[in-house]
Formats: structure tokens, sequence, C-alpha cells
């Protein structure tokens, strides 16, 4: 096997494959890039067994062959050289030769065939979204998920396509986010979990394509496949039963209360510096015309701010989680949010107001604290 | 020494052979014998108590019924009736809140009692010891012994002395003389594995062990070094804690026979976790960290334990989680003999009072 290539081409490659690397040593041949040279590109593989991406970059190839070489070495070394261009060559033993200008590694490899196998995606009854739309989608549920290895159902958003209708779900327990939007009858439906690893993943792959593209997403076997540009990412999926979100869904909150997003993320986060594990209790007291925010840490201090708000209705007070509030506001970008609440003890339901009109719609539930005395 | 200990007054008191001392004083016809309470010798529980005169045969707390009777055949074994002696219990802290309020309960059957500043104005600590022990004997009808001295180590080591129904003092000017020839076994936090470790250091007195500088405690026993250093001269500044509070709430079975079949295991960890959140909700607590205790038929016994994001409380929670550590063992491939969980890493009552509520789900479970 031998083969040249732009550095920069495969170092950007790397980057986003490294990802999916397995960082705990428990089968070496998982810490390892999977590297076919052929037809004037090299193909590249990781995974983890759970997630993995297939992707290509071009090169010169003199000899085709394949090979599995220590990806965070690879990476390390290609980041030491300084020319454009590197060769690469099997040397008679086991050893992979770079060699860049004057520069030169010898590194260790492994057959390939020990290299986990991947099914093939012909990606024949693909369905296909639009780059930009499903990204907000992600970015909108994924701060939700629970990252509790024993709620395994929860480790990974619902995605649910029914009658056209698109839903978008995770929770973990205590709060959660849901986006619906109408697809059209076209849509196959479809009830599946797919990973947090496996969206964030899925995050950083459509961040590098043009919003306006499309991407496909199809299935073999248990693994969900997705097609970004010349990237491929798969997954296993979760196997297991979502809760029935609508369950958690409250109705009847009659009192809404309309904020500046920005003005209470930045209260909430001064409340976050006094919070610790054992006080994350925020208290928002709303009045007409004000909103009082409380946060009270017995080994700390407390903090107390007001803000000017939408609302008509009676007094009320409501205890939140200050992280919860916090990760909510941070991952929004309207301006304002509406809180929909009921009483002191059930969901507050918080929802977007004027955002674009991208027919999305969007509901983030959170489970109150209960209140001290 | 330190002029802050010489002032201090700690009573220790322990009573009896509690539970055997209850069941003979409420069953004539087993005053004078052996008597065993724990399970029935054909039964795999352990001694939970055993009286004086079953203590003559070498049966002993925590041993196995079967030895037990093996040891002793004429005992009577009794099941435990632990709602009897908690009442008694109660009824006898009732008697130390009448002297003093720092009253720190080790367990049922004993307390530590800081009588500095007590509120009968008794001057002398070993008068009020013996008038708290005539108070128990008149109200309950049960012995009890005690230690006094000026911190809670020596204490707790004096009432065992002159045990049962006995009194030993160490005023603070006997303190290191006491110390000087007491057995290093019998220091408190000093178990089998680390008294055979000081032998082979060739301590077998705490004069021994005050030869020692403290550098080199610590270098042979690490953190508890300093603790051996300290006791060692009879310095012990632990107060009397009254509000002690639980750092693990658990609850184990030993099962009639030896289990392999997985499923069954699983059904057995439910009922446990049902009778653990029973217990966590009474007392309002709720723990992060939920430890599985498996002990195989050879009496291997390996512990997993996992940390939550979370505190919990509820059975559905702890039995998911013992259920999923249950798995990192070799249960189904090997005969399992006891299975037990336990919550620790406790919230306090501040944050149960704020607790985070569960989005309603109904029954679906995670």
């Amino acid at each position: 096997m031998e083969f040249h290539i732009v550095r920069s081409d495969l170092l950007n490659e790397l980057q986003l494959m490294m990802g999916v690397i397995e960082k705990k040593n428990t089968m070496p041949i998982l810490a390892n890039i999977c590297i076919k040279a052929e037809n004037n590109q090299l193909v590249l593989q990781a995974t983890d067994l759970e997630v993995g991406i297939i992707s290509s970059c071009p090169a010169q190839v003199l000899e085709p062959g394949e090979i599995t070489v220590h990806a965070k070495n690879l990476q390390d070394m290609l980041n030491t050289f300084s020319d454009a261009q590197v060769s690469f060559s099997m040397n008679e033993g086991t050893m992979l030769d770079l060699v860049c200008g004057s520069a030169q590694f010898s590194i260790e490899t492994m057959s390939t065939q020990d290299f986990p196998s991947i099914p093939e995606c012909e990606f024949a009854t693909a369905i296909q979204f639009q780059v930009g739309f499903f990204k907000d989608c992600i970015a909108k549920v994924l701060f939700s998920v629970s990252t509790d290895p024993h709620k395994y159902a929860l480790n990974g958003s619902l995605l649910k396509v029914l009658s056209g209708e698109l839903s978008l779900v995770s929770t973990d327990g205590h709060r959660m986010s849901v986006v619906n939007k109408a697809l059209g009858p076209e849509f196959q439906d479809l009830d599946i979990i797919i990973p947090r690893k496996t969206l964030l993943e899925l995050q950083k792959s459509l961040k590098t394509s043009d919003p306006e593209e499309g991407f496909q997403i199809d299935f073999v076997e248990n693994r969900i496949f997705f097609k970004i540009g010349p990237r491929v990412l798969f997954s296993r999926l979760i196997d297991g039963k979502f809760p029935d979100y609508h369950k958690a869904i409250p109705v009847g909150n009659d009192k809404t209360i309309i904020i500046d997003r920005v003005k209470l993320f930045e209260i909430v986060r001064r409340k976050s510096v006094l919070s610790s594990d054992k006080s994350k209790l925020v208290r928002l007291s709303f009045s007409p015309g004000e909103m009082v925010v409380v946060l009270k840490n017995a080994e700390r201090g407390e903090s107390i701010d007001k803000l000017a708000i939408e609302y008509e209705a009676e007094a009320v007070d409501v205890g939140f989680n200050v992280d919860y509030l916090l990760e909510f506001l941070k991952n929004m970008s309207a301006e304002k949010i509406e809180i929909h609440i009921k009483d002191h003890a059930s969901q507050g339901l918080f929802q977007l107001v004027n955002e674009e009109d991208t027919g999305l719609d969007y509901k983030h539930i959170i489970m109150p604290m209960r209140l001290t005395g | 020494m330190d002029a802050s200990q010489t002032q201090r007054k700690i009573i220790h008191v322990d009573m009896d052979a509690f539970y055997a001392s209850v069941e003979q004083r409420d069953k004539a016809d087993l005053r004078g014998k052996p008597v065993v309470v724990g399970g029935s010798p054909q039964s795999r529980g352990v001694v939970c108590a055993a009286s004086y005169e079953a203590r003559t045969f070498g049966v002993r707390s925590a041993m196995p019924c079967a030895m037990a009777f093996r040891l002793c055949p004429e005992a009577v074994f009794v099941r435990p009736r632990f709602e009897v002696y908690k009442a008694v219990s109660q009824e006898i802290r009732r008697i130390f809140y009448f002297h003093t309020d720092l009253v720190e309960p080790l367990s049922l059957d004993e307390a530590f009692l800081d009588v500095t500043h007590n509120k009968s104005g008794n001057p002398s600590a070993t008068w009020l010891a013996n008038d708290i022990r005539a108070e128990i004997f008149k109200r309950t009808n049960l012995t009890a012994s005690a230690g006094v001295a000026p911190n809670k180590f020596l204490a707790k080591i004096a009432s065992d002395i002159n045990k049962p129904n006995g009194i030993c003092v160490i005023p603070p000017s006997r303190a290191e003389a006491f110390i000087a020839t007491l057995p290093i076994g019998k220091f408190f936090g000093i178990g089998k594995a680390t008294e055979k470790r000081m032998h082979a250091l060739d301590i077998f007195k705490g004069a021994d062990l005050k030869r020692f500088e403290e550098a080199d405690l610590i270098r042979h026993f690490g953190k508890a070094g300093a603790w051996y250093y300290r006791i060692a001269r009879g310095l012990d500044f632990r107060p009397v804690k009254p509000h002690r509070e639980a750092k693990s709430i658990g609850v184990e079975e030993t099962f009639a026979g030896d289990i392999s079949d997985l499923d069954r295991l699983q059904q057995e960890l439910d009922l446990i976790a049902q009778e653990l959140a029973r217990r966590l909700q009474k007392r309002n607590a709720r723990g992060k960290t939920v430890t599985l205790k498996l002990r195989y038929d050879d009496f291997s016994t390996i512990t997993r334990a996992a940390t939550q994001n979370q505190f919990i409380n509820d059975a559905d929670s702890l039995a998911t989680v013992a259920k999923s550590l249950l798995r990192n063992s070799e249960a189904g491939r090997r005969k399992v003999r006891l299975l037990g969980i336990t919550v620790s890493n406790l919230a306090n009552r501040d944050l149960s009072a704020q607790r985070q509520l569960q989005l309603p789900f109904g029954d679906d479970a995670f």
C-alpha cells in the first residue's frame, strides 16, 4: 500500500472522526482508524461498536491496500508536520511509514481483519431531511436527554413520524423537550430512539454542511445510517420503550407569563453561581408586571433579582432546578419566551414567542422542585 | 494532657446482652438458660444476641445459628422481637434525656452521654452513671454497664471492663496508665486485621503504640495512623453528637436456600427494594449511591455500587439500579446466598424538603 495525501484533508476528516473513537481501552482495535486506499481516494472508518463514521479523502494511490492505525497517534503525528503533502507506505514488516518533507515516522499497524465489519447501506429507501431544520431540532432537544445509564430508554431522543407528523422528544424524567412539525403524508412512519452520542456526532456533521442542503436517513438491521454530503454516520438504535410523552405534557396551565429570554438567562446564570449539589432550587415569584427570582443556599448565601414581565393574573410561586432553567434558556435563540404555569406542584410549560416562522412547534416542560414553607 | 480533655465527662452506657435479656425478662422459663436470639438452628440466619449463659459455650453475635447450635445444643433459640427492643430502648433514652440532651445513640442498646454540664447538676459523673443504671433497672428490670471517662474512646472501652452489671471509671489522671497496659485489640477502630499488622510491628499494648512517631504510624496505616497516634495518648476530641444522622440505609436478605436462577434473584431484589424504599421514605431520606451486596454460596461477598445524578428513594429506581448492578456479578452462574441493597450519599433534610418532582409518565418505566 502506498499513497500521497494533502495533510489538511486527512486532518479535517480525522478531527470529525475522533468523537467516535473508543477512548477506554476495551478493545485496542477500536482506538484505530481503518484506511482503505483505492480509486484515488482513502476510505476512512472509525467505530466504537455503537456509533461509527465512514468518510473519505482524496489521495494519489500508487498501490492500493488497507490497514488500521492508532487514530490519535496518526492525528498527533500529522499535526507535527509542516509541509502540505504526506506520503504513506507500508514497509516490509507491519509498520506504516509516513514521510513529510524531511520528517519521517514509522507507526504500528493492525490488520483490517480485526476491524469490526460495517454493513453496507445503499440509501435506496432513504428519508430526506433538510440539514438546517434537523440541526435546529437536535439543538432544542439534546440537552434534555438523560445521561443516567440506568434509564436506558431515555439515553436518546425519540424520533417519531406518524401520519406525516414528526416528533423529536427527549426527557430525563424531570424535564422534557418536544419538537413537532408537519412533514406531509409522503413520509414513512418511524418510531425509533437515537442515542445521545449519535445525535452529538450528527450535530457535528450537520454543522459542516450547507443548511439548505438535504441529508438522508436509512436503516439496515438495527442500525440507522445518516448520509451527510460525502460522509456516512451510522449507529445502533436504543432498543427500549420510550415513555408515552403525551402524559407529561400539561394541560390547563392558565397563567401565562411573557419574558425576555436573554434577561432571564442572565438572572438565572447569576443564581447558578450560588447553587451547589444540595441547593438547586430557584424560586420564581410572579405577580402582575413583575417577577422576583431568588436562590438561597444556606452554605453560600443568597441572590435576589427583579424583572419586569408581561403578566396579568394572580400571584404565583414556583420553584425549579436552576440548572434546568439555565440549559433551556441557553439553548434557545428566541427573543422572548412564554411560561405557562398552573401551580407550584405542576409542570411548567416553556414555549418560544415569534421565533422565525419555521412551522416548528416547540414545548419544553420542567417539573418543579417542591418549595419549602 | 490537653485541658479541654480533662474538662469533659463522658459516659458510655451499654445494655447487658440486650435482646437476650429482654427475652429472659419476659419469659420466665428462659431465665438461667442459654438463650440465642436469631433464627432457628436449622435456618441460615445469624445470631443477633446471646445470653451470658450461652456465651460461656462460645456463642457470639453474628455467628451462624447452625454453628451456635453445634456449640450449645441445649440453647433455646428465639426469634427477635424488634418492636419490643425498640420500645425498651426508647424508655432507656428517656432516662438519659432526663440528665442531658447530649445523647448519641450508637444502636438500640448503647449510647454516649456528655454529662459535663448535666441537668441534675450532679458534680460526679460516676454517681450519675450509677443513678442511670439504677433507674434503668428500676424501670425496665434490665441491667446496664457503664464506662465513665474524659472522652468517648476511653468511655467505650471502660463500659466493657466490668460487664455485666458493672461500672468502670477512668479518671483523667489514670487515663495514660490505663492505655499503656491495654491490649491493642481492645482499641476502638482496631479490628482483627489491624491487630495482626500491629503485632507484626511488635505493638501489643498501648505503651508499645505510644513509642511510634505519628509519621511512622501514618506510613504503616495511612490516615488511621494519625488516629492511633492520638488515642495512644488518650486524646480523642470527638464530640458527643446528639443527632447522629445515618450515613447509609440498607436492607439485606439471606435466602432459605441458595438461588442460582437470575429471574428469581431479580424478584428478590424487587422485594428488598420495596422494603428499603419504605424505610427511606419513613425517614424522608434519599440517596445518590446504590450499593448491591451479594454473597455467593462459598460465603465470598462482593459489593457493586453506582452513583446516580439524582437523589432517589422509590422502589422502582432502587430496583432498576440494583438489577443493573446484578448484571455485573456472577449471579446466574454461581449460587447466591444473600442479597442486599444499601443507599448512601444521603441528602440532608434541606434537600429532601426542596426536592425535585418527577414528570407524570404514569406507569411507564424507563
